[in-house]
């Protein structure tokens, strides 16, 4: 974590908006990423031309729309959308590949339709998950486990985010996602401003800034540098 | 001639027949699809595609369409059809 008393000062000065200037990593992160199963995240086999990235929370339907599934892919045009599918790292596994496909697909189909069509789908079971369950990653890559915090609004993950940048409506649907939660702008809120992250714009903060032994973590606490 | 009278069918299921058909049909039933037909010629290996359809669709793929089944309540009628096994090489 990089969490630094100016930034912090910097987060309570927006109040809750997103910083001006912030890490590349902070709006790569805030986009759609490729994940397994339909119409969640980006799609495994990329629709043709130019399309713009959807920022988390956004709608990801009209990019599965060229997906070949269920009955349809034992026609013989569709050898060539089941390749491209078979061809990528995520899909290891026919229940990888059914559950890319979307509910109108079932793993028989997938076999018979490899088989069909001349490709390997290893004949195997689950499907990788890119994110951990057991951990929030952070938007420059860092995993916090889970287990340390104090839930999804845990005030050192929330100082992390508004020290990196991100606004208060950002944070909300970043960590919804990376929790598979429904984490509300109003929750973000109010834990920032119980851990004094949040405090009014310009200099009229309503209360002190937090001191290291205001941020816990577990029975620690986080002293990354004197206030 | 061969005769074909194959049930439990589904879509993507591989059938032998001769590869010039003088006559054939299928059937839903409850445990698939049953497709009898008479063929000649060399024995093919097909592949059992069925495609929904709309009035006014074209259809447009390499195959012996074998028959066409208007759909439950409402719903639209499926073509049934087979397609050789060489065109997906």
């Amino acid at each position: 974590m990089n969490i630094s008393t100016s930034a912090v000062v910097e987060a309570r000065k927006r109040d809750g908006e997103a910083a001006d200037e912030r890490p590349a990593y902070v709006d790569e992160a805030l986009q759609q990423s490729r994940k397994v199963g339909y119409q969640s995240g980006l799609p495994l086999v990329e629709p043709e031309g130019d399309h713009e990235t959807p920022q988390l929370g956004e709608s990801v339907n009209d990019l599965y729309e060229h997906y070949v599934s269920g009955s349809d892919l034992f026609r013989p045009d569709a050898g060539s959308f089941l390749k491209r599918l078979a061809e990528q790292p995520e899909i290891h596994n026919v229940e990888a590949a059914s559950s890319e496909l979307g509910p109108s697909t079932d793993k028989a189909e997938v076999r018979k339709a490899a088989q069909l069509h001349g490709l390997d789908i290893p004949d195997g079971e689950g499907v990788d998950e890119s994110s951990d369950e057991d951990a929030i990653r952070l938007p420059s890559g860092e995993s916090v486990p889970l287990a340390i915090l104090e839930g999804p609004t845990d005030k050192l993950v929330l100082a992390q985010l508004f020290s990196d940048g991100l606004s208060e409506e950002e944070i909300a649907r970043y960590l919804s996602e990376e929790t598979d939660s429904n984490v509300t702008v109003r929750e973000v809120r109010e834990a920032a401003t119980e851990a004094n992250l949040l405090g009014g714009g310009g200099d009229s903060l309503r209360g002190p800034a937090p001191r290291p032994s205001d941020v816990h973590v577990g029975s620690g606490s986080y002293d990354k540098e004197p206030w | 001639m061969i005769v074909t009278n194959r049930g439990g069918l589904s879509e993507g299921d591989t059938v032998s027949l001769g590869s010039e058909i003088v006559v054939a049909n299928a059937e839903q039933e409850r445990g698939g699809l049953r497709l009898m037909a008479v063929s000649e010629g060399s024995e093919t290996e097909c592949v059992v595609i069925s495609t929904t359809v709309q009035d006014g669709d074209s259809l447009d793929f390499d195959g012996e369409v074998l028959t066409i089944q208007s759909g439950p309540g409402l719903s639209a009628p499926t073509v049934w059809s087979l397609v050789d096994t060489e065109v997906y090489r």
